[in-house]
């Protein structure tokens, strides 16, 4: 599933690594969840909702 | 190698419970071995010298299940769980095929503790693999 984490992250001028730390998942999973190879979970999604304050079907976009 | 997320706090304290076990598995074993060459033991002690060293060896396949519970990180947690799949079928590929040339052709039976050995070796394949394939390449 594509999706605008990448984005939505240089926007605020945030590496992969303070995101990392802000989501308190791994610069690994960051970097999976950005570049497509793995969606993450409800609450992952949810706490990405939180921190970027969009929702959910803004940043993950279906059918692609 | 990244082994088992060394990168999150669980996998570093899965890495120390590791360390532990394998070093008491390595006294366990001398210990065990010293003991029957020079006491010849026998009975229900020789049977429980014999069985000991089996104890930490039990523990490490516990930390990985203490380890995947205490894992946060989702990500990290599923390329585990693909890894211990790998493990697991790559063992299992193993002792068939051994078993089909030992039955069949004759061929010797492997000795079991192989089988420990292709699982580790397999799983943390596995795992440097999947890293390599989501290797950070840049960054903002």
């Amino acid at each position: 599933m594509r999706n605008r984490i990448r984005e939505l992250r240089a926007e605020r001028g945030w590496s992969q690594a303070d995101l990392a730390e802000k989501l308190e998942v791994s610069r690994q999973s960051v970097n999976a969840i950005e570049t497509g190879k793995y969606d993450p979970s409800l609450p992952l999604a949810f706490k990405l909702s939180r921190l970027f304050g969009r929702k959910i079907d803004t940043m993950f976009l279906d059918g692609e | 190698m990244i082994l088992c997320g060394t990168s999150t706090p669980a996998g570093k304290q899965y890495q120390r419970r590791v360390m532990v076990t394998m070093s008491l598995y390595v006294l366990v074993l001398v210990a065990a071995v010293w003991i029957v060459k020079h006491t010849h033991p026998h009975g229900w002690l020789l049977y429980t010298i014999a069985v000991v060293p089996a104890v930490p060896m039990l523990a490490m396949m516990g930390a990985l299940g203490v380890y995947l519970q205490e894992e946060k990180d989702e990500y990290i947690r599923l390329i585990t769980m693909r890894s211990l799949l790998v493990g697991t079928a790559a063992l299992l590929a193993m002792l068939v095929v051994n078993d089909f040339l030992r039955s069949i052709s004759g061929a010797g039976a492997l000795p079991v503790f192989t089988s420990w050995i292709v699982f580790f070796l397999v799983f943390g394949l596995a795992q440097t693999v999947q890293t390599m394939g989501n290797r950070v390449k840049d960054d903002a």
